[in-house]
């Protein structure tokens, strides 16, 4: 298993769009894509999931990435969170 | 068989009848439930036949603006969403029918949303009901909202604003409302979506049927059912020759308003929020004239808080080009509640709590929409209104805390703008017979006529009894207007009007000889008032002709001829 640590620098938060890029590559992999905010847990395949995580700009983010294709899947989502989703 | 309403928008419309029926209730209760097998069968139909929708939506999307785009998007998704299908499918296998099922599952996601400690991730509940809705239309047998045919007159009890915000102008060329006021938020959506709109119609099947043509004329006030087939040819030439110079205007739209001798006016657009402002930029509006931020506060538990108002603020700055956005504060109260500041029912409503005096009782609360205000202020030019004042000293707190809003800032490090302007908007007859000694403590004025004709005459506005007595074109009003434009003007302040009078082309000729320096309105009036402006000769008015008129008729007769 792979894991990171984040913190959500979005000026909206975890919203809409970074949610759903989240989402969008989760769901064409096979890894398991799980993110934690406190105490609430996300599968990341669903941006329902992800915006119920209500991760607001500040919010520190646990992501975890387990499967055959994981170095893909987290390498690919690391650079989407170190980038703030390539926002602003 | 003629029908009578009251109009909104103005205009001539020739079409097929449509109902609009969104009854979930009733049908829910007539739902037949079978197996889980059978429900879970009826759920993908149901889902495939949603999604197609969508798709379809989307292909047209050249009719859609920028927003509308991003929310069907999140539709699709949502429409996927994996934990979203495994509740819906966990409460199916329980025994569940298809549509309590998808209601359980909204009701659970609704539910964690309403955890969220932030406004703006909270408020994207609303998509999942969105799509909850769509998902029970279908198995609930419920026409899905797709109009066909270009010429469709809407038939409906209310509309819902997100359902009025998304029909195509292409499609429907009037809406008629059976409950709605004239100011009711639907109502706003049609005006800026340009539909002939009149409210207080009811039509029932027996009258007319689905697909059945009729007319409404909304230069008139009445509906024909059923017209003969000559009147309805008659009413699409007309209807045609108004399209024809609406169109021919929105080419025009972007020309600056100025009269033949050389005055330029400021046409500016009133709206609710940034959704507002791709069309009145492409109808030629010059930034805004007033930004209602009630919207913000209205239909919600909670207040917003300072990072939901500042992007809602800013978003309007950016998008304005570079020309001014007047916000003004919160006008909340009178007939416009708010349910997250608990107030208590009043017996004088319009001369009670409301607007500046909520405000400056609940300085916490106005000082976040202020820094907001200010933060906005760093991504475009905005300028501060307080709506409702009624005594100099509410202006002078008002500056205070914006003063001490400034500091705040100042010391937190958080970029705003310095040179922000501060008005008010002069609605009272106290303003306007102060309006010598206000105008040298504020920067700009701007009229609303709706609440100055109020009290001015004292005439509920909703009352229909005494309704004939509302007119602007009392001299009364007139001659508060000229002291207001000439207070203003002494003092060096400019001054505009955003109320009903700035839209009416009728009472231009008046405005113009006053010199009124802007005039803001709904998007949609805007091309027609600046060609009008650009028709006129403002020195050929004599203004103390109008001002001697002693009667709201004579003035009528008088600015015809103008």
């Amino acid at each position: 298993m792979k894991t990171g640590t984040y913190t959500v620098n979005n000026q909206m938060g975890l919203h809409a769009r970074p949610a759903a890029e989240i989402a969008k590559l989760a769901g064409k992999h096979k890894s398991v894509v799980t993110l934690l905010a406190g105490s609430k847990k996300a599968n990341g395949k669903s941006v329902l999931m992800l915006t119920t995580l209500g991760a607001k700009k500040g919010t520190e983010i646990t992501l975890q990435v387990e499967g055959e294709d994981e170095e893909e899947v987290f390498e690919k989502l690391d650079d989407m969170f170190a980038n703030s989703f390539y926002e602003e | 068989m003629e029908r009578k309403g009251s109009v909104v928008v103005e205009g001539i419309a020739a079409g097929a009848v449509c109902f609009l029926n969104l009854d979930y209730e009733t049908r829910l209760q007539r739902y037949v439930k079978e197996d889980a097998e059978r429900e879970k069968e009826k759920y993908e139909k149901a889902r495939t036949s949603a999604g197609e929708d969508l798709c379809s939506l989307l292909q047209n999307r050249e009719d859609l603006t920028e927003s509308e785009v991003e929310i069907l998007e999140a539709h699709q998704l949502l429409m996927e969403d994996i934990s979203f299908q495994d509740a819906i499918s966990d409460y199916m296998e329980k025994g569940e029918s298809a549509p309590e099922a998808v209601l359980k599952a909204v009701s659970d996601f609704k539910a964690m949303f309403d955890e969220i400690d932030d406004e703006y991730l909270r408020e994207r509940q609303k998509d999942i009901i969105d799509v909850g809705n769509r998902f029970l239309r279908k198995l609930l047998g419920m026409k899905e909202f797709s109009i066909e045919g270009e010429n469709v007159v809407l038939c409906a009890k209310d509309i819902e604003p997100s359902l009025m915000a998304s029909l195509s102008e292409k499609q429907v060329k009037a809406v008629l409302l059976e409950n709605g006021s004239k100011t009711s938020h639907a109502v706003i959506i049609a005006k800026s979506k340009g539909f002939v709109t009149m409210v207080g119609v009811s039509l029932n099947p027996e009258e007319i049927s689905e697909g059945e043509n009729v007319i409404v004329d909304a230069n008139q006030g009445v509906i024909y059912l059923n017209p003969s087939e000559k009147e309805m040819e008659n009413y699409r030439e007309l209807a045609k020759k108004q399209e024809e110079q609406k169109k021919y205007l929105a080419e025009r739209a972007k020309l600056p308003a100025r009269t033949r001798d050389g005055k330029n006016v400021t046409v500016a657009a009133n709206i609710s929020g940034e959704q507002d402002m791709e069309k009145a930029l492409s109808l030629g509006c010059e930034g805004v004239g007033l930004f209602r931020t009630e919207f913000l506060f209205m239909d919600r538990e909670e207040l917003p808080g300072e990072e939901q108002q500042f992007l809602a603020y800013r978003e309007v700055a950016e998008k304005a080009e570079g020309n001014l956005c007047i916000i003004r504060t919160l006008d909340i109260g009178g007939d416009k509640h708010c349910s997250a500041l608990g107030l208590s029912p009043e017996e004088n409503p319009f001369l009670g709590f409301r607007a500046i005096r909520i405000c400056l009782a609940k300085k916490e609360m106005f000082k976040i929409q202020l820094r907001a205000i200010y933060r906005a202020g760093v991504y475009g030019k905005v300028g501060i209104m307080i709506p409702m004042v009624s005594s100099l000293s509410e202006i002078l707190e008002t500056k205070k805390l914006a003063e001490e809003v400034k500091e705040e800032l100042l010391a937190e490090k958080i970029p705003f703008a310095k040179d922000v302007p501060l008005g008010i908007m002069v609605e009272t007859p106290s303003a306007s017979i102060m309006a010598p000694v206000f105008a040298r403590h504020v920067d700009f004025f701007s009229i609303g006529t709706n609440d100055l004709v109020q009290y001015t005459l004292a005439v509920d506005r909703g009352n229909q009894s005494v309704g004939y007595l509302y007119d602007y074109f009392n001299p009364a009003v007139l001659h508060s207007i000229y002291r207001i434009v000439t207070s203003a003007h002494e003092a060096g302040i400019w001054a505009g009007m955003c109320g009903e009078m700035a839209g009416d082309k009728l009472a231009l000729p008046f405005l113009l000889a006053l010199g009124m320096d802007e005039l803001s309105m709904s998007p949609s009036q805007a091309p027609g008032i600046k060609e009008q402006i650009r028709n006129m000769d403002s020195s050929g008015i004599n203004l103390d002709e109008i001002l001697s008129l002693t009667d709201a008729g004579e003035v009528r007769e008088y600015l015809k001829k103008c």
